[in-house]
């Protein structure tokens, strides 16, 4: 059997209004149905007028995901009857999408890439928020609806059936937020809402289908098995075990004799199984047809000149850079241009240090356990690149050790107000024993204590010059560079 | 276009109305003169009529993202036959799961 998938993935976009009206779209924890206006409680006779930033962001998805941008923007309605619709209608874009055929590239487990192709990218409205109950003493069911969510610009992304598992579709997921995220038209957090993603999958018997133009065809008299579209998916790892599920529910269908139906089915997270919702209703169904009230709108190439220059240097081009300019491990460079705000403290801490392996060791290491330990972002650490440059020049100048720089690291972070470095490296070299004198005793001290490996030592077990240095190290309390120390035992134990 | 009575369930189905058995009966015919009536619209030439828009715009004209005072709630709840805490109400059983 073959697994077929497609992902719709809805975005929220990052604007200040609504996408046909003027109403604040900043909706998150405000008191129900604050934010609305005639236009997006559908009240008759009223206007809508397209939001110019909400295209803008929706034209920059599609230039950075390789997609064909058109030349004219035209809406349609779409048809159906449900109380988070209050027109009875959404405005959406059917025949005619903003952006077209475009490319994601994600990087599978065992280090090969493959192409994710985007089908289409439109521009939509979102819908009002509802909830389902029931009367307690009549037991009748009503829903209760907050309007203040409808209208809000959405963009939809939908690919074609070419994802051949859940985990390619969990980490198309996670570069489409990731990209999202960089270019900063959307939060895109699944938990709040405003990333939705919702599969398309279906089975198929290996060698009886074919990819005809991008559409699943059947070979010879074989039957193709119908899809299910799963909805409810709250986070990004619940795409990959929801697909799990489906795919499994109905290979078990199959193999009981049972046939396969179109339809929509919930992710319920709780129980972790998918749920029957309805049977899909067809594009017909919904009676597409151009929205009357918004002209068609022209973008000319000045138009997207003037929106490609609000393009950010997205992750593959960034990892490429940090691998052929900085020469960093795979590892590194995926840690580090896990998001925008990382890259950027990356990036300034290297500029003001000239070393990159460095700056990315310590961004990886240290700062990184510090953030995952207190489940806080990169931006809220007190050290601030600045810092972490003056840091990184400092061990490279040999005014501080590796040891001690590790040591200021831990106890700036651990501080939560801000820090002042210069001050904490000149305290650490005011302790630190550079005085020969001192060291020479320290050394003399160390060597008369271990009498045992001086006779080692000079018997030919030179590798015992590290519990040496161990031991020097334990008498300068940590302050001596363990070069130095290793130098001078050297002499010493030559004499 | 012929419009049958499976065709008049599917209509009602999406419509979220129940028929009885008697109002199909009634109303298939009816939907069918209707289409048919509907229907003399396709039969006009349009062969030497150019596909074109009424009205276009250009980018740079569409509204500016500048967000400007809403409804207040009571206002928006003005029209509204059944509320609930600021909410609207509706009655009846809803089905299926939010559109987007």
């Amino acid at each position: 059997m073959d697994t077929i998938i497609g992902l719709e993935i809805h975005l929220q976009l990052k604007t200040e209004s609504k996408m046909f009206c003027s109403c604040s779209s900043q909706y998150f924890e405000k008191e129900p149905n604050t934010l609305t206006c005639p236009k997006c409680l559908g009240l008759p006779g009223a206007l809508p007028v397209p939001n110019k930033h909400a295209l803008e962001l929706c034209i920059l998805m599609g230039l950075a995901t390789n997609c064909t941008i058109a030349k004219h923007i035209k809406f349609d309605r779409k048809h159906y009857f449900y109380p988070d619709l209050p027109k009875g209608y959404q405005i959406s874009q059917y025949d005619e999408p903003l952006c077209n055929n475009g490319t994601v590239n994600i990087k599978l487990p065992d280090g090969s890439t493959s192409t994710v192709l985007i089908e289409r990218i439109h521009q939509e409205e979102d819908v009002a928020k509802t909830f389902h109950l029931k009367d307690g003493t009549t037991g009748a069911d009503y829903t209760l609806v907050d309007y203040n969510k409808s209208g809000v610009p959405l963009i939809e992304i939908v690919t074609k059936p070419c994802i051949k598992s859940a985990q390619e579709a969990k980490l198309y997921a996670t570069k489409i937020r990731q990209i999202a995220r960089y270019l900063g038209i959307s939060d895109a957090d699944m938990e709040k809402g405003q990333m939705r993603c919702e599969p398309n999958i279906s089975i198929q018997e290996t060698g009886k289908w074919q990819m005809v133009d991008n559409k699943i065809k059947p070979i010879g008299d074989y039957k193709l098995n119908p899809k299910t579209e799963v909805k409810n998916i709250g986070s990004i790892s619940a795409v990959e075990k929801a697909i799990e599920y489906e795919v499994k529910r109905m290979t078990d269908d199959l193999q009981a004799g049972k046939k396969l139906t179109q339809q929509t089915r919930g992710w319920n997270a709780e129980k972790g199984i998918t749920e029957f919702q309805r049977s899909k209703e067809s594009a017909e169904d919904y009676r597409y047809f151009r929205e009357p009230d918004i002209p068609i709108i022209n973008v000319s190439d000045q138009d997207i000149a003037n929106i490609s220059t609000k393009l950010v240097e997205l992750p593959d081009a960034k990892a490429e850079r940090y691998k052929n300019d900085f020469g960093l491990q795979d590892y590194d460079i995926e840690v580090l241009t896990a998001s925008r705000d990382i890259a950027e403290y990356f990036e300034k801490a290297f500029d003001l240090s000239g070393d990159a392996k460095s700056t990315a060791n310590w961004i990886t290491g240290i700062i990184f356990s510090h953030l995952n330990k207190n489940g806080i972002e990169i931006n809220d650490v007190s050290i601030k690149p600045e810092d972490l440059a003056i840091l990184t020049k400092s061990v490279n100048t040999k005014a501080i050790t590796t040891n001690k720089a590790k040591e200021i690291l831990l106890n700036c972070l651990s501080n939560d107000k801000s820090v002042d470095i210069s001050s904490e490296i000149e305290k650490a070299q005011s302790s630190a024993v550079s005085d020969d004198g001192a060291l020479l005793n320290m050394v003399k001290q160390a060597l008369s204590e271990n009498e045992k490996a001086v006779t080692d030592y000079k018997s030919g077990k030179t590798a015992v010059i590290g519990f040496l240095v161990g031991a020097v190290m334990k008498l300068s309390k940590g302050n001596a560079d363990p070069n130095k120390v290793k130098d001078l035992l050297e002499k010493e134990l030559g004499k | 276009m012929k419009f049958d009575k499976e065709l008049l369930e599917h209509v009602a189905h999406l419509s979220k109305i129940k028929l009885t058995d008697k109002e199909i009966e009634e109303f298939t015919p009816q939907m069918q003169s209707i289409l048919d009536s509907a229907g003399k619209i396709a039969q006009v030439d349009t062969s030497s009529v150019k596909m074109g828009y009424s009205q276009t715009i250009d980018f740079s004209e569409l509204r500016e993202d500048i967000v400007k005072p809403s409804l207040s709630n009571q206002e928006a709840l003005a029209n509204a036959p059944f509320t609930q805490a600021g909410y609207i109400q509706v009655w009846g059983a809803t089905f299926g799961s939010e559109e987007s």
